[in-house]
């Protein structure tokens, strides 16, 4: 798959989307993304593996960390991948705004409330150490998955796993508590 | 306390994963309306921080010129780390760069670039540079070499001066201790964010560093010993620099491209870099080179322009 994907084969990556636009969808929800916006990511996503197909590294098994990576940059900076894919994204057929018959729309509001109250928490964690988390442990990536898909050494995203969930339990304590949130801390770090 | 898990959210309806799949299997199977890429192999910009035009040649482009394909050895890793911890002690004991007087470092050196992105990579013809780069402040450089926009015929060569270049003194301002070196590295590769790898993102630092400007021995010490320690780097011997000087390399391999720096053999003085695919890829087979260049003068000159003594 590989391969045939830094060869440039489109059907792999018609085979790519098939196997994986699912778990981008998710990513992009749980990062936050509303459900448009969550299709954007899907098709920049796709857009941007393609593009920089030929950085791809030859070995390895599965492809979605990689395009996991590429799915946090996309909503790290939306704005520059939706310039970059810009008359691509205005080809992109309108969204029907009618929801599927199969689930009712009081689903989807239960969902959406429960999406909420689980990224209360991750909101109040910096941005790197919220990334590890939900690869990690939302879309189960191993250390070393995480590790490819966002360009840093495996120690560091096991180090800002610790952190985020340190925090995660520090806050949730303090919610018990009733106090404020501590303030996330500054500066430099690994 | 139980962490937050993986809350349930809507799958992305069959029907308009289908228009999505559709979509992206359309757009990418659109001819494109982007220029040939053009790649150059000396991210000099990075280390100069300036924007200098890519791809720069001598004569017009000429579409019909060979691949040149370069014979892949196999390259040495536990000689890599001898080799350049010998070049270390070598050069601490050689005198420093001049330091007298001049306000600019003044480099020569001859190269070539390939073309990416269609098809086979051939190099562009060789052509040769020269760069002046302040010495001590932060200021006005100097670029000379032909400038070539677009395949168009009748190239004229061009200076170009480069504003807030980055000063040599802060280039190779740096910890004589090569593992704080290292740290230093790794740590700036962290704040860039992705790119290569951390090991191919610190080897590309220090080729940087070595290739335009002037290092002090400690530094230049501290340089190779940091580049022992870089996990895959590995010995080259039989290569051949940009002006046919032979020597030894010191090389990285990543995504199935070797990047090498050229030094000879005896003296250690660098010479130039070399660099190309060790693997069959899109861009040509193994041996497919696609850059290729050699440093002929360094020097200190007092003013922008002004050249040494050849």
């Amino acid at each position: 798959m590989r391969a045939r994907i830094r060869a440039g084969d489109s059907d792999a990556l018609g085979e790519l989307f098939d196997a994986h636009a699912d778990a981008v969808h998710r990513h992009a929800l749980w990062s936050g993304s509303d459900p448009a916006h969550a299709e954007d990511v899907v098709s920049l996503t796709f857009l941007e593996a393609w593009r920089i197909r030929e950085s791809l590294r030859p070995g390895g098994d599965s492809l979605l960390p990689w395009l996991l990576g590429i799915a946090t940059n996309v909503l790290r900076n939306s704005r520059r991948a939706a310039r970059r894919h810009r008359e691509a994204l205005r080809r992109l057929p309108v969204r029907d705004t009618v929801p599927d018959f199969a689930d009712s729309v009081v689903d989807r509001m239960h969902d959406a409330d429960q999406v909420a109250a689980a990224m209360a928490g991750l909101r109040a964690l910096r941005r790197a150490d919220r990334e590890v988390f939900l690869l990690c442990v939302w879309s189960q990536l191993d250390y070393a998955a995480a590790a490819e898909a966002l360009g840093v050494p495996v120690g560091t995203v096991r180090s800002r796993l610790s952190r985020a969930r340190t925090r995660l339990r520090a806050l949730a304590q303090q919610e018990l508590a009733g106090t404020r949130m501590i303030p996330v801390e500054q500066g430099e770090y690994r | 306390m139980r962490e937050p898990t993986a809350p349930p959210v809507p799958a992305l309806p069959a029907m308009r994963r289908q228009a999505l799949r559709h979509h992206l299997l359309t757009e990418i199977r659109r001819p494109s309306r982007r220029q040939r890429r053009m790649r150059v192999l000396a991210p000099v910009a990075g280390v100069l921080t300036v924007a200098v035009a890519a791809g720069v040649i001598a004569q017009p482009w000429s579409p019909d010129s060979a691949p040149l394909i370069v014979p892949v050895e196999q390259g040495e890793r536990v000689g890599a780390s001898l080799l350049l911890n010998r070049m270390a002690t070598v050069v601490t004991d050689r005198p420093g760069p001049p330091s007298g007087v001049g306000g600019y470092v003044y480099i020569r050196s001859r190269g070539a670039f390939a073309e990416l992105g269609d098809g086979p990579a051939r190099l562009r013809p060789v052509h040769e540079r020269e760069i002046w780069i302040p010495r001590n402040e932060r200021g006005d450089g100097l670029l000379q070499q032909p400038f070539f926009h677009a395949p168009i015929i009748g190239v004229i060569p061009q200076r170009e001066t480069l504003t807030e270049v980055t000063p040599n003194a802060t280039l190779v301002d740096l910890p004589e201790d090569p593992e704080a070196l290292l740290e230093k590295l790794y740590r700036e590769r962290q704040q860039r964010g992705r790119g290569n790898s951390r090991d191919g993102a610190a080897f590309t630092a220090i080729g940087d560093i070595l290739r335009e400007s002037l290092v002090p021995p400690a530094t230049s010490a501290a340089l190779y010993r940091a580049a022992a320690k870089i996990p895959g780097v590995e010995v080259v011997r039989g290569v051949a620099d940009a002006a046919g000087r032979r020597g030894i390399a010191v090389a990285h391999t990543e995504q199935s491209r070797r990047d090498e720096w050229i030094f000879d053999e005896q003296s250690f003085d660098y010479l130039g870099e070399r660099s190309y695919l060790v693997a069959d890829t899109v861009d040509g087979p193994a041996g497919t080179v696609l850059g290729t260049t050699a440093v002929l003068q360094r020097a200190v000159v007092s003013e922008l322009g002004q050249r040494p003594a050849r």
